[in-house]
This record gives structure tokens, C-alpha cells and sequence, in this order.
């Protein structure tokens, strides 16, 4: 019998079922309705679609958050583990890293946090696509609008590429190192492509987190899925222009992680073979 | 051979803060005669500490005034994943500051620059790439940025979410050493040792104690070298108040470096005879720099 009793996501809007809300976006509806699906955003994440393929026998809570990054993981699970009580062996955190882009702040008037998101145009600039404390519930907040001029003026001050992937890089392994120590379960979604075999310590702790990454034939789950029509564009057939991760991706996810806790021996079970996994028939 | 390299890092108590021989020449007066180089990093514990040991082992002193643990986490990371690095030859020393002190790039600089506030007192600000050292150009360009922090500060900088930030830093460096089995020590207490939620952390074994004689001689022991030994071991006091700062004097310095000479042998990093500690000297070292005053 499993030790598990709650398991943790965390990450962005590709955890989180991004692109799937069926409030704003009607169209999607009479295209997903006819799969029989719950049209519902919420149960369209891959936590959700992984706590039925556990019979529901596990707690699952759903941290990730659209447009959210890495700084809120690392809050979120540190938050998590020094809870009271809190016991190690009965929790599975399935993380989904993110890349640059992604700059979490603190709106001291507002006394919450908030998100930027932006792309990098060159080695100190970068472009700014939105800010907001939660992308799919929209409040106007003249405190963030603020907050988001002044960070396009302290980014133009100290936006440095390679310092923004060092920190990444480093945090992860921080991150990593922490779960490992604790001896807490986890399961790596997706992480950064930054981590490099610097020497014998880099070299231990890519070794650590690969045996904990999803992968599809050789490459990171999302790299796989991306690059082999598993968007929501691509399963509409371009009807809804949205490189989200289309309802078939998510059921991979959930069952790759489902997978990965039968190899790490979090449950007992039959893995289900990476064919049936990617057929989409049903699509 | 290079047996063992021992890594600094931490803020001005560990850079050396208060012996800037270069800014003022009172320091001079009081401590240039002391058959010690005239700099910083002579006169910081891990300067004390290099000149007693042999050429086999290497001191490295990555400290900075006014900097953190931003500067603390980068440094630690260049030296780890540093091709040379090696667990069985590299030990770091860590000393953590707490909040009131970011670190950012500058893109003007094309170097990092240290912002140190207080929550407490909004006058206490300062913003400076290379305290005691930054040319006239360069404290120009930071002044006319300072309106900008200050605004960042006190839009986006709260209290509780810093102290937050601060514990979970210090917290997952310490266990990132730990589970990569790097040898470190915690040179000032552990900022958060207190806190029940350090149930996970397991740091005693890399704390060093210390034990000095407080104002009224009495001995006392703690974590922290910094606060135990303040204010009656400061600067100010170890020169009569002839040159004011809040600083750890020679006195103080010298033997944190013994102490932690002493826990190296402890633990088989060393092996010397221990070396005695001397409060003593404190009058001694008094007493020199007076009569060294008294006879400019």
C-alpha cells in the first residue's frame, strides 16, 4: 500500500490546464464537448485526470498558476514543507520548472503577489508581454499597474541574461538538493534546458534530477509533445490559436506520472505502455 | 601540494569592514604599526587566519562590505562549480547576513551593486557597487539612481515576505551543501536558528562556537561572534575612541581566526598543536595603539 496521501503540482499555466477556459473561449466548447469531457478547466488539468487514475485514493492540490514561474515553486514548496506536521514520505510534489521570463513581485500596497511575464530580446533587453496577480481572474489593480512601470525601468537597469540563468540554474539545484535531503517523493515535469555538466557536482545532480524527469523517447515531455501536434491548435485543427497543451497532452501527462510513481516505487501498479499512451484515436 | 582551500564569504565582518586603511588616516595611526599589511583583508579573521597557516593550505577571502547573501550565493556557486573544485580540498566558511541588503546587476556598471535599506529607519539607505573603493564617477551615477530604489523599496519590499525570502535562501543553500556532501561551516549563527522551523535543517554540526569575556570580564559563549563581542570589542573601543566604527577591532579578529584554527584541528583539518587563547591581549593591543598615539 502507498505511503502517499497527498501529491503537490506545481508550475505555469501548462500545469494548471492553461488555455482550456471554456468561459472565455465558447468555441472550444463545441469542439471538446463531443469527447464526453467535463468542460471545466479544472478538470482538465493533468492533477485532476491523475487523481482519477489513482481511484481518487490520494489528496491532490494543484499549486501551479498561470503566467506564474519558478519563484513561486521554490515559495511554495518551502511553504509546504515546513508545515506542521508535515511528513515527507506522504506527500509527492510533481514540479513543472519554468524557463526565463517569468518575474514574480511583491505589491507592498496590495500586500500580495503579482506576476510579469516578458521575452528576452537580447543579452539586456527584454520585451514586455503582461503583469498581473491572477491571469484567469482579471482585477485592475492601479497598485500593479505602477509596480509593472517600475519594474520595466529596473529590468532596463539589470536585465542580464546570463545572471537571470545562473540564478535559475542555481535555484534549481537549491531546490532540488532540498527535496532530496528532506526525502521528499518528486517527479519533474518539465525543467530548464540550463542545467550543464559543469563538474563532478553538476555532473551528481543532473544525474539526481534526470532520474526524476519525463521523458519520451530521449527528450523532455514537452519538448516531445510540442514538437508532435499535442497543442490545443493543433487538436482543433487551428481553430483555437492556442500553443497550451491540448486535452490529449494532459492525459499523457497524467498518465507518465502515473508511470514514473509505479518506477519509483510510490505505488504498486501496470504501467501503461508509451504507445497506447500517445495514440490519440480517441481525439 | 594544496592540502585544503578555505573559502570566505559573507559581508564587511568577514571582508575586513572598518580597516580601510586607504579612506581615513586615523586607521593608520592607530593600527599601521602593528607589523600587519595595511588592508582589509590582514586584518579580517580569515587575514589572521591564513598567516597561521602553512603555504600548503590557500585562504580565500570572498567577503564584501555592505554586501549579503545574494553575493554569498553567487560566490558559493562560482567556487562549486568551479572545474577545480574538489569536496575533499575545498571547505567554505558562511557567514549570513539578514534582511536589508539586495543585490542587482547594473547594466551601467556592467557590475553588481549593493542596496542596503532598513525597515526601521528610512534614512539608513545606501547604494554602492564597491563601498570605501567606488571612484567620484561611479558614486555620481548610483546617486542619481537612488530616488529609483528607494520607490522600488517601497513599493515592492515588505518586511515579513524579505524575512521569508531571507530564511528560505539560507535554508536551501545550507541543505544544498549538506546533500551534496561540501564541507562548510556557519561562521555568525545561523540567522534562523531559533525558529522552530529548523527542524530540517540539522546545522549544528557546522556551527562554530565562540567565547569571549563580555564587558564586566565574565566569559560567555555564543554562535555569534558578532553580537557577542559587541559593542565593547568595537573599533572605537579597542582605539579609545579614537577612530569610531561599529566594527570588529584586531583583538576580536585574531581570535575568531584562533578559534576556528582550533576547530580545524578538531576536526582533522589540521594537524597542529592548538592555539591559546589570550584574552589578555585585549589590554595589550589597547595599550599598543595608545602608546602609538601618544607618540605621534
Amino acid at each position: 500500500m502507498s505511503k502517499i496521501k497527498n501529491i503537490y503540482s506545481f508550475g505555469t499555466s501548462f500545469s494548471n490546464a492553461g488555455g482550456f477556459e471554456f468561459d472565455r473561449k465558447p468555441h472550444m466548447v463545441d469542439f471538446y464537448k463531443p469527447l464526453g469531457i467535463e468542460l471545466d478547466k479544472t478538470k482538465v488539468q493533468y492533477l485532476y485526470l491523475l487523481s482519477k487514475l489513482l481511484d481518487n485514493k490520494m489528496k491532490c492540490i494543484n499549486f501551479a498558476k498561470d503566467g506564474f514561474g519558478n519563484e513561486r515553486v521554490y515559495r511554495k514548496i518551502y511553504d509546504i514543507t515546513m508545515g506542521n506536521g508535515f511528513k515527507p514520505e506522504e506527500n509527492l510534489f510533481i514540479i513543472e520548472f519554468s524557463d526565463l521570463g517569468r518575474k514574480e513581485f511583491f505589491v507592498n500596497k496590495d500586500n500580495r503577489y503579482g506576476i510579469i511575464n516578458y521575452n528576452v530580446k537580447g543579452e539586456r533587453d527584454v520585451e514586455f508581454r503582461g503583469s498581473s496577480y491572477n491571469y484567469t481572474k482579471e482585477i485592475y489593480s492601479q497598485n500593479l499597474y505602477e509596480v509593472e512601470n517600475l519594474f520595466k525601468l529596473l529590468f532596463r537597469k539589470t536585465f542580464d541574461f546570463n545572471e537571470e540563468v545562473d540564478k535559475v540554474h542555481s535555484s534549481i539545484y537549491k531546490t532540488i538538493s532540498y527535496l532530496e535531503l528532506l526525502k521528499v517523493p518528486y517527479i519533474l515535469l518539465e525543467a530548464p534546458s540550463h542545467l550543464y555538466d559543469r563538474n563532478q557536482i553538476t555532473v551528481l545532480i543532473n544525474e539526481i534530477y534526470k532520474k526524476r524527469l519525463l521523458t519520451i523517447k530521449g527528450d523532455k515531455i514537452f519538448k516531445y509533445l510540442g514538437g508532435n501536434g499535442y497543442t490545443i491548435k493543433h487538436e482543433t485543427n487551428g481553430l483555437v490559436d492556442d500553443l497550451h497543451f491540448g486535452y490529449h497532452a494532459n492525459v499523457i501527462f497524467s498518465k507518465m506520472v502515473y508511470n514514473k510513481m509505479i518506477e519509483l516505487k510510490l505505488i504498486l501498479g501496470t504501467p501503461y505502455p508509451l504507445d497506447d499512451i500517445l495514440s490519440n484515436s480517441y481525439i | 601540494m594544496i592540502q585544503k582551500r578555505f573559502h570566505f564569504f559573507g559581508t564587511s565582518h568577514t571582508a575586513g569592514g572598518g580597516f580601510e586603511f586607504h579612506v581615513n588616516p586615523k586607521i593608520k595611526k592607530c593600527y599601521g604599526n602593528l607589523g600587519i599589511p595595511n588592508n582589509e583583508h590582514s586584518f579580517s579573521y580569515p587575514g589572521f587566519l591564513e598567516r597561521m597557516l602553512d603555504s600548503d593550505y590557500e585562504v580565500f577571502n570572498h567577503a564584501k562590505c555592505g554586501y549579503g547573501n545574494e553575493l554569498m550565493y553567487r560566490k558559493v556557486f562560482e567556487v562549486i562549480e568551479n572545474p577545480n573544485f574538489d569536496v575533499d580540498v575545498d571547505v567554505l566558511f558562511l557567514e549570513f547576513s539578514d534582511v536589508g541588503r539586495k543585490e542587482f546587476w547594473d547594466n551601467d556598471l556592467q557590475d553588481f551593486v549593493i542596496l542596503n535599506y532598513s525597515f526601521e529607519d528610512n534614512q539608513h539607505f545606501g547604494l554602492a557597487n564597491k563601498y570605501w573603493y567606488d571612484s567620484k564617477e561611479t558614486q555620481l551615477l548610483l546617486n542619481d539612481k537612488k530616488d529609483f530604489y528607494k520607490k522600488y523599496m517601497k513599493n515592492c519590499l515588505e518586511v515579513n515576505t524579505q524575512f521569508e525570502l531571507v530564511q528560505r535562501n539560507c535554508v536551501m543553500l545550507v541543505n544544498f551543501l549538506q546533500n551534496n556532501n561540501i564541507n562548510f561551516y556557519i561562521t555568525n549563527d545561523f540567522p534562523f536558528l531559533k525558529s522552530p522551523k529548523e527542524k530540517f535543517t540539522k546545522i549544528k554540526n557546522h556551527l562554530i562556537e565562540y567565547e569571549f569575556p563580555n564587558s564586566k570580564g565574565k566569559k560567555e559563549k555564543s554562535y555569534n561572534f558578532v553580537s557577542l563581542t559587541e559593542p565593547h570589542y568595537h573599533i572605537s573601543e579597542e582605539t579609545g575612541n579614537f577612530y569610531q566604527d561599529w566594527h570588529q577591532g584586531y583583538f576580536v579578529n585574531k581570535n575568531v581566526a584562533k578559534i576556528i584554527y582550533n576547530r580545524l584541528i578538531d576536526d582533522g583539518y589540521l594537524i597542529k598543536l592548538k592555539e591559546k587563547l589570550d584574552y589578555n591581549e585585549w589590554y595589550d593591543v589597547k595599550k599598543k595603539i595608545k602608546d602609538g598615539l601618544t607618540l605621534l
